[in-house]
């Protein structure tokens, strides 16, 4: 039983300091954006010979949206003769084959690819498919209920005029933010995640990330690292460890914005974060060894991308240092230092560690001009309970994963396109 | 009711409310759904040099088209205010509304003009004139020590005498700058700091003579030194990344472009066949020849008889800090800085 005991306390200060790590993340990154030197990224460069560039729009049973982007993709600026989009037609049983159809007749660079046969549905499969017809040195990634901006090509592919740059990650707003009390709290948290967490990492040479979508990176490279692993869901998260471990960088283009839409309903949301979580934490087995032991990296590096990948398994980290606690509580052992100045740090961390997150959401959207809607913040700790269920849930599809031979099924988030948005 | 009972119920109460207080603001928020609406983004955007003058020339052409202008008449439109026009007479030392000229006109020395001017011919601006900005139909030449407080744009050449402001400038022909001159952001075929252009450089005829040597490695090369020089007259058939600072001996020619994570010195005479990207500082000597960007999060330096981009093809000197451009250089087209540059 003491050895019990003594696991259980070594672990809740483990606990501890691992709260405090992100809690002083959380604070450098927002001071940073508030106070720090801003680093530059190259949208400012003004260079008519643009890579050729194929943009890759991965679409199963999208047809609520899929007119929706395709007529903005064939709004771009960049150069036609430097462009080529393959809309990617994954098993769709809706109208999708058709809406796609009609723009390739219509445009000679739209060139579809359809999936139709026996191969495996999901993104990172489509994407692998799609790489032996890409023309383009540069590929560009929108999911399908994304609505890219005229400019937003150029913006995404002039990061490369840099050759250290393996892949280059835009901002994502949420168009449908209006909708309910949910949209509107996404659109809060991603304001927290693009305008403070992605941009201060930049900013502090860290790791920021590719996402997956409103990106682009270099062909050449991802077919050296041997494209998407179909049984990883996280293929963007799994990419950026990819590039920083073999040397390469992501630049963060806080200017290339680009509206996406998000659930509309609980149930949605949890399907999607459940996912994320599961792909982030296939990401964290696999690269957990290979990012501490890379060349590459520096110290700082590494604990930022540590930081990074641990981020989908604290809830399950959280819960076992709940149970700890009761444990240790209820075998009367909980007094692991005597004092008050104990006393005051836990009362210290549950102020402002848990402040930590909110003000970054707060300062994010401060610097967006969203000031009334800060009001909903007081409800993220509600939601941060939800999150804890459906992440957790996450971490153990992953652990089952380790063991599992087949490829994870990939769950489509649902689409609602109610309305296209105006130009602003 | 037992007192205890009475306790615990209250306390319950304020419990309740306690927890009630901050979801106040939340509730109102959700019910007013103000500041609900998407963040902006302007989904038509594509960069354009010269869209300042692009827009204020629409505004401008939407407000005054009806209309045919003579010399002294005095217009005026709801949202561009009133507008002056003028032929080479001057009768006032300051003129707070908008100014078109007509002919081609030397403003004297020492006027200030507060609102736009907008030259239909050649304009020659003299010395001392400060000027909120000027859109010139033809060639644009400003007098020595004049201020531009927003920008200039003209279809002919621009010509900017010695230790006069412009902030802002574009061109579709050249731009000439003289000693002294300040600068944010500027957009010419090319922008020149010299009279004559005697020192162009071809880049198919220093590809003809040195590709031959080797082909292009696709591979980059990444240095892990501090400190990392590339010899005299070495030549290189690679893209480089350093993560120190780098220093190119004189007449160094790489084919590709270079990455630096500190700061790098190129001495004279080198070529660069790409674009040179520096988290420090960038010193370009004399005589160089760089095909393709410059880009710096510090500050840029360019020495005399040295060019940037080819006539061919829009490329960019960008900085974060300030950039300095010596007499005698001539970028292919774009100069921009957040910090001010100079011509020394």
């Amino acid at each position: 039983m003491e050895v019990v005991i003594y696991v259980l306390k070594v672990y809740l200060l483990v606990f501890i300091a691992i709260v405090l790590l992100y809690m002083l993340r959380h604070f450098i990154f927002t001071f940073n954006r508030l106070f720090g030197r801003q680093k530059l990224y190259y949208q400012d460069i003004l260079d008519d010979e643009v890579p050729f560039v194929t943009v890759l729009v991965p679409m199963h049973n999208e047809a609520l949206v899929a007119n929706q982007i395709m007529d903005r993709l064939m709004e771009s600026d960049y150069p036609l003769d430097r462009l080529e989009i393959i809309p990617i037609n994954d098993h769709s049983e809706d109208e999708t084959k058709e809406i796609i159809d009609t723009y390739a007749l219509k445009y000679a660079h739209v060139k579809p690819l359809h999936r139709l046969g026996d191969e495996h549905r999901g993104k990172a499969n489509s994407l692998n498919d799609a790489m032996p017809l890409a023309k383009g040195e540069v590929i560009v990634v929108f999911d399908a209920d994304y609505q890219p901006p005229n400019g937003i090509i150029r913006e995404l592919a002039v990061g490369f005029k840099d050759p250290e740059v393996g892949a280059v990650m835009g901002r994502v707003l949420v168009e449908n933010c209006g909708t309910n009390m949910l949209t509107m709290m996404l659109e809060l948290e991603r304001s927290g995640g693009y305008q403070v967490d992605q941009q201060a990492r930049y900013n502090l040479n860290l790791i920021p990330q590719y996402g997956g979508t409103v990106g682009a990176y270099r062909k050449n490279l991802l077919i050296d690292m041997g494209g998407f692993d179909p049984n990883v869901l996280a293929e963007d998260t799994e990419l950026t460890y990819k590039m920083y471990l073999n040397g390469w960088q992501v630049a963060y283009a806080n200017r290339a914005e680009c509206y996406e839409e998000m659930p509309e309903n609980w149930m949605a949301r949890a399907k999607q974060i459940r996912r994320w979580a599961r792909g982030h934490n296939q990401v964290m087995f696999r690269y957990l060894v290979p990012l501490l032991s890379s060349k590459y990296l520096n110290f700082r590096k590494k604990v930022d991308g540590l930081l990074l990948i641990f981020i989908y398994m604290m809830p399950t980290m959280l819960f076992f240092g709940i149970l700890s606690s009761l444990i240790l509580f209820l075998s009367g052992n909980l007094e692991i230092f005597a004092g008050i100045v104990f006393l005051l740090f836990i009362v210290s961390l549950g102020a402002f560690g848990n402040f930590a997150p909110f003000f970054q959401i707060g300062v994010a959207n401060f610097i967006d001009g969203r000031i009334k809607s800060l009001r909903l913040i007081p409800l993220f700790a509600f939601n941060f309970v939800f999150y804890m269920l459906y992440v957790s849930l996450g971490f153990w599809d992953a652990l089952i994963d380790i063991f599992r031979k087949s490829e994870p099924l990939w769950s489509k988030t649902e689409r609602h396109a109610k309305k296209g948005v105006k130009d602003a | 009711m037992h007192s205890d009972t009475l306790l615990l119920l209250v306390y319950l109460f304020l419990f309740l409310l306690m927890i009630l207080i901050p979801l106040l603001p939340v509730i109102r928020a959700v019910r007013e759904k103000s500041d609900f609406d998407p963040l902006p983004v302007n989904m038509t955007y594509s960069k354009d040099p010269r869209a300042i003058a692009k827009y204020f020339g629409q505004y401008f052409v939407d407000a005054f088209t009806e209309n045919t202008f003579k010399i002294g008449d005095r217009l005026e439109d709801e949202k561009l205010g009133k507008l002056e026009v003028l032929g080479d007479t001057f009768s006032k030392i300051k003129y707070q509304d908008m100014v078109y000229i007509i002919g081609e006109v030397e403003i004297p020395r020492a006027l200030k003009f507060e609102r736009e001017v907008i030259a239909r011919d050649a304009l020659v601006v003299g010395d001392h004139c400060s000027v909120r900005a000027i859109k010139a139909e033809k060639k644009l030449t400003l007098g020595k020590e004049c201020c531009i407080v927003r920008w200039i744009d003209a279809e002919g050449s621009i010509s900017v005498g010695q230790n006069t402001h412009v902030n802002i400038a574009s061109s579709a022909s050249l731009i000439h700058l003289s000693r002294g001159v300040e600068f944010n952001r500027l957009f010419g075929h090319p922008v020149l700091t010299s009279h004559s252009f005697s020192f162009q450089k071809n880049r198919q005829h220093m590809i003809d003579e040195h590709l031959d040597d080797a082909a292009i490695d696709e591979n980059l090369l990444y240095i892990q030194d501090e400190k990392y020089v590339i010899e005299k007259k070495d030549k290189l058939f690679r893209s480089i990344v350093i993560q120190g600072d780098l220093l190119l001996e004189e007449e160094v020619k790489v084919f590709g472009s270079i990455k630096i994570n500190g700061d790098v010195v190129l001495q004279d005479n080198c070529f660069i066949d790409g674009n040179i990207i520096a988290e420090g500082n960038i010193t370009i000597g004399e005589h160089c020849f760089i095909t393709g960007n410059l880009f710096s999060r510090r500050g840029i330096t360019i020495g005399s008889y040295t060019q940037i981009g080819t006539s061919e093809n829009t490329k960019s000197v960008v900085a974060q800090k300030e950039i300095s451009l010596c007499e005698h250089v001539a970028i292919f087209n774009y100069i921009l800085t957040d910090s001010g540059g100079k011509v020394v």
